[in-house]
């Protein structure tokens, strides 16, 4: 499929959808910039024409329900009456909160409009019916996770849901895609100060998955974010992270064993005194390929951040490519920050140190895989779903 | 046991071993000393079948087999152990985990099968005689060990692993008196007269507390001269350099 033709499916959809203002400027602002190419920075390496020739494939998987509480999605549509919500959690349709939330809401949804620069998320503002919100009250802390789920049947499936965390509340999120469709995804979410938000998302089919999570913190809130895909397809995950506070703290996580998985991580730092950590791993077997864009920007006035990024690539196939690259801007000048990546085989001397001991290579093999991703899959709290993550990626 | 017919075998196109001959009988210790650059870890990894090395004459038979052609795990399941000059640190993997693969390896076929809930005691048994502490278990293996103690991790797997031939490779590079002699007795103990030990080590000070039957030494690929436990005072006055 041609571009052109791939706009004016998007433009068929966009017709269906009810008309709103801030549908009409996403989508004003998304044909702005255009769909990507190979020629732009952040998508060099990512399939593109492969998400252009998306053609839906009506298989559905099944779902597994990780928790009591759960946000069921179906085609991108939220779906209430599968839904099941925990105490003191607000939830509303976008158009609705508008009217409650106003002012702060129409802000930040027009300052995301104005200072967008990835189309793909754009393309979900502009495309996804019927977008939610979710509204913590200050101090309310839920012990138990929200499990997001998101359902399909195949065919091009855009969601949108913005979070709005207030000052002391704590909250933790699952996400997870049952469908070989095309999930586009996209989270915003504000974090007051002192809130703590812990997301974790797994893919696990194959298919194409584009997800698209911003946050703002505040001071001394914290974010936790982990992505795990391991399937044959396509996954694109994006985050874009402002720390505005003072001692917020932002953990970037992620694993990958996929044919085709590329994060595009953008960290920056407004406030001094902030922290950020990007630990990123990717298995890549056969002719699988990945690649990591890991951004950093330290303003002037944000002194004493400490900022990491870490990229470490294992390639177990003949043809696997991984590409790592690290772009550091710091205008501060009392930072620490540092980024380092490595793309490697299996050790060979590792391999020998563990058959000297009578495992057969192929045991040897997987031992030292495990070890590879043993630390990341310990950073998933959620214990079925480290459990599913697990098997699925090794 | 093991005995070594005219062995030459390169690396990269290096010849390392040349012509190498040794015999070792069970229950005997011997030590194989030597110069650097004189081949001696070469011969330890040889033995050991690393893949990087390749043999072009001379044969090589342990337990009346011919092992040249053998991969690393065939070695380790006919009795043969190397413990490591530098055991190498790998993250992620549990020494409790990797034991316990070592132990289904090499000793299931000859025990029978025995799950990971059956080992535990069997490496806590272990581990208290080899003085090893219990929280080296849930470690990764080796990982931030100190010398010492990735030389008693190596022990330890030789208490477990019961091998017929034990290659000592410098087993005492890098540690004091007092740990050196906690190896040395950590070795004596796990001698059977049908258990061999074979030491290569630089120094002679580890052949004090772990008296070897003979003493070689090995210079440029082969051995020079062979003799027994009072070789090591003359090589220690004298030097290697009388032997090149």
């Amino acid at each position: 499929m041609s571009t052109a033709d791939f706009l004016g499916k998007a433009h068929t959809l966009l017709q269906l959808r009810p008309k709103t203002p801030f549908r009409e400027n996403a989508w004003a602002r998304f044909l702005e910039l255009g769909l990507p190419d190979k020629a732009w920075e952040p998508f060099r390496y990512v399939p593109l024409q492969k998400i252009y020739d998306f053609a839906p494939a009506p298989i559905e998987a099944t779902p597994h329900f990780l928790s009591e509480f759960r946000l069921v999605f179906v085609e991108g549509n939220f779906q209430p009456s599968l839904s099941s919500l925990p105490q003191g959690l607000v939830i509303l349709p976008l158009h609705e909160a508008l009217k409650t939330y106003g002012p702060v809401l129409q802000t930040r949804l027009n300052k995301t409009l104005k200072e967008e620069t990835d189309p793909f998320a754009l393309l979900n503002l502009a495309l996804h019916d019927d977008a939610l919100f979710c509204y913590l009250p200050p101090k309310l802390q839920i012990e138990k996770p929200l499990h997001i789920v998101y359902l399909g049947k195949g065919a091009y499936a855009p969601s949108h849901l913005t979070l709005f965390c207030s000052s002391g509340s704590s909250l933790s999120t699952l996400a997870t895609t049952s469908s070989f469709g095309f999930h586009h995804t996209s989270m915003d979410v504000a974090l007051e100060e002192g809130a703590h938000f812990s997301h974790t998302e797994a893919s696990m089919h194959s298919g194409i998955h584009l997800s698209d999570f911003k946050a703002t913190l505040k001071k001394q809130s914290s974010l936790k974010h982990f992505s795990a895909t391991a399937h044959d397809g396509i996954s694109r995950s994006r985050l874009h992270i402002a720390l505005l506070g003072e001692e917020a703290d932002a953990l970037l996580q992620g694993l990958s064993n996929s044919r085709s998985a590329h994060t595009h991580v953008y960290v920056r730092h407004v406030a001094p005194h902030a922290r950020s950590l990007q630990k990123y791993k990717n298995i890549l077997k056969g002719s699988a390929q990945s690649s990591f864009a890991g951004n950093i920007y330290v303003e002037k006035e944000a002194q004493k951040t400490e900022a990491y990024q870490l990229n470490h690539n294992l390639l177990i196939g003949e043809s696997a490519i991984a590409y790592a690259q690290p772009n550091l801007e710091i205008f501060a000048d009392d930072v620490k920050a540092s980024h380092g990546a490595t793309t490697a085989q299996l050790d060979e001397e590792h391999l020998f140190y563990l058959t000297s001991r009578g495992l057969s290579r192929e045991t040897a093999h997987n031992l030292l895989i495990q070890g590879f991703i043993q630390e990341m899959l310990d950073a998933i709290s959620h214990r079925p779903l480290r459990e599913l993550v697990a098997s699925h990626v090794f | 046991m093991l005995f070594i017919d005219k062995l030459t075998a390169e690396i990269e196109g290096k010849t390392i071993l040349k012509d190498f001959s040794l015999n070792i009988l069970p229950g005997e210790v011997h030590a194989v000393m030597g110069p650097n650059g004189a081949g001696k870890s070469t011969l330890a990894k040889v033995l050991a079948g690393h893949p990087s090395y390749t043999t072009s004459s001379g044969a090589i038979w342990f337990q009346g087999q011919n092992i040249v052609e053998m991969d690393p795990e065939e070695r380790a399941k006919l009795g043969l152990f190397l413990s490591f000059q530098y055991p190498p640190e790998i993250p992620g993997v549990t020494n409790a985990d990797f034991l316990y693969a070592a132990y289904a390896a090499c000793k299931g076929p000859l025990k029978g099968p025995l799950s990971k809930e059956g080992f535990e005691p069997l490496l806590e048994r272990t581990m208290q005689r080899m003085r090893v502490k219990p929280e080296f278990k849930m470690r990764n293996l080796n990982e931030g060990f100190s010398g010492g103690e990735k030389k008693k991790n190596e022990l330890l797997q030789m208490a477990l692993l019961e091998p017929k031939l034990t290659i000592l490779d410098e087993i005492d590079s890098g540690l004091d008196i007092d740990a050196m002699k906690d190896v040395a007795n950590g070795v004596k103990a796990l001698l059977t007269e049908d258990r061999s030990v074979l030491i290569i080590t630089h120094y002679q000070r580890l052949l004090t507390y772990l008296e070897p039957d003979y003493i070689h030494v090995m210079v440029d690929g082969c051995i020079v001269k062979t003799g027994t436990a009072n070789l090591a005072q003359e090589l220690e006055e004298q030097g290697y350099h009388v032997y090149s």
